[in-house]
């Protein structure tokens, strides 16, 4: 271990600052750099204390110092899970229930877990709207201003079926009208996608 | 913060879910609810939804309002599905039952997202509330907020203190916890005669009469009391 205190536990909070809102891959080794730092100073203070002759300003500024570094180190090494998780909580709103693979590669086992336990508290709560009839909050995300929608296939899905009883080949490249509300999911997974009306370059 | 729910303009893209024309047709279906026809009933989600939109703090639930709107919503839905395919009326009505149900999505969302974002703060207000005093949260929040707590915590004592040095160890929910910022500037519009007690720059205190129908840009602080009561809307 190199530098000053509290340098490698600053990393994390700049690893942060520099993928704001996103999921990069978790810095274990620099967590566990930080929480090693945690254990030395720590071990430092008890000898110091221990030999220490009372009232010695020289232990005690040292010892001072070494709280210092021990309660920041704490304080970013929390700042770095909990924003984490913040953004992990998002991920069920932007995403739907699975974690797309190249995020779930970026996560820790515990984090996955995290996931896991907060998708059902917001299921358990979802379910139970509506005298227990259910309302799914993660549909409906942007106010409705049109009631059928046009949709491009991304990806092979198959038959769907709509409210109605009706059901549609989603076939990869195909392009298909259908009702707003039903389709906020397949967006959500990325299985299809909303046709952009763009207005052409040459009307007036 | 809430901006993370709600990916939204920020226009009001449901406006046209107040006008009452568009949902007068359902009148006959909620002679249940004595009190308030489904006019009233949406107005008041509108503006529930506005003012939670709107506030930097959890205002109190609406949470019967919400049960209520929910079931006339299982109604209408009962009710289009025995029209005829191409009856004009179908798209009118899914489109109205579509955007009520956006009213009322959004307005929960916003609750869980400050329901999140304050949790501790949250947690702290609900056990020192007085047993009298109604909570800020329904008991479907307050089950999800006490979760949500349990999984967070678990989460950081797993990861991160339960490595730390032995008097290191205890997570202190306060050095963590955000609180809503009371003195962010709002708009609002004045609905019923009221007055609040402002401080001015030099410290002292002034008391300012709220007209009705006025509208002022104001800090949040002194009138977050008035918000709940409906004596002045945040627009």
């Amino acid at each position: 271990m190199s530098g000053m205190y509290g340098e490698i536990a600053l990393e994390l909070i700049k690893e942060l600052d520099r993928h704001k809102g996103k999921l990069p891959p978790f810095q274990e080794n620099e967590l566990r750099q930080a929480l090693d730092e945690m254990q030395i100073l720590f071990e430092q203070n008890q000898r110091d204390v221990s030999m220490n002759i009372p009232g010695n300003p020289e232990f005690l500024a040292a010892l001072h110092l070494r709280h210092a570094a021990l309660e920041r180190n704490k304080q970013c090494i929390l700042a770095y899970l909990y924003t984490r998780l913040k953004v992990i909580t998002d991920l069920r709103w932007d995403h739907g229930p699975v974690i797309p693979a190249e995020v779930r590669a970026n996560m820790t086992e515990q984090e996955v877990q995290f996931f896991a336990n907060y998708n059902k508290t917001l299921a358990n709560y979802m379910g139970s709207l509506g005298e227990n009839h259910g309302l799914d909050l993660t549909q409906d995300l942007k106010p409705p201003k049109t009631l059928m929608v046009e949709i491009r296939v991304l990806q092979d899905y198959g038959e769907f079926e709509l409210e109605d009883g009706t059901s549609v080949l989603l076939k990869k490249d195909s392009v298909h009208f259908l009702p707003m509300s039903q389709c906020e999911a397949l967006v959500q997974q990325k299985i299809v996608e909303v046709v952009q009306k763009q207005k052409s370059l040459h009307q007036k | 913060m809430a901006g993370q729910f709600e990916r939204m303009d920020t226009e009001n893209g449901t406006g046209g879910s107040a006008s009452p024309d568009t949902f007068g047709r359902s009148d006959e279906e909620a002679e249940e609810t004595v009190t308030m026809t489904p006019r009233e009933l949406l107005t008041k989600l509108h503006t529930a939804w506005m003012n939670e939109r709107l506030a930097p703090d959890l205002l109190p639930p609406q949470i019967e309002e919400i049960e209520c709107m929910l079931e006339l919503l299982r109604n209408m839905e009962v009710n289009t599905a025995k029209l005829e395919k191409k009856d004009i009326r179908l798209g009118v009505h899914k489109m109205e039952v579509d955007r009520i149900r956006y009213l009322i999505s959004s307005y929960l969302r916003i609750r869980l997202a400050k329901i999140q974002e304050y949790c501790w703060d949250l947690q702290t207000k609900e056990n020192t509330r007085n047993s009298q005093a109604p909570s800020l949260m329904s008991p479907e929040e307050q089950k999800f907020l006490k979760e949500y707590i349990e999984n967070l915590e678990s989460h950081l004592k797993n990861m991160g203190t339960q490595h730390m040095p032995r008097t290191m160890q205890a997570l202190q929910p306060q050095t963590m916890s955000t609180s809503s910022n009371l003195d962010s500037f709002l708009f609002l519009r004045v609905s019923q005669d009221s007055s609040i007690i402002v401080d001015d720059a030099d410290g002292r205190e002034e008391e300012v009469s709220l007209e009705a129908g006025s509208q002022h840009i104001i800090r949040y602080r002194p009138v977050a009391k008035l918000v709940p009561s409906g004596s002045v809307d945040l627009v």
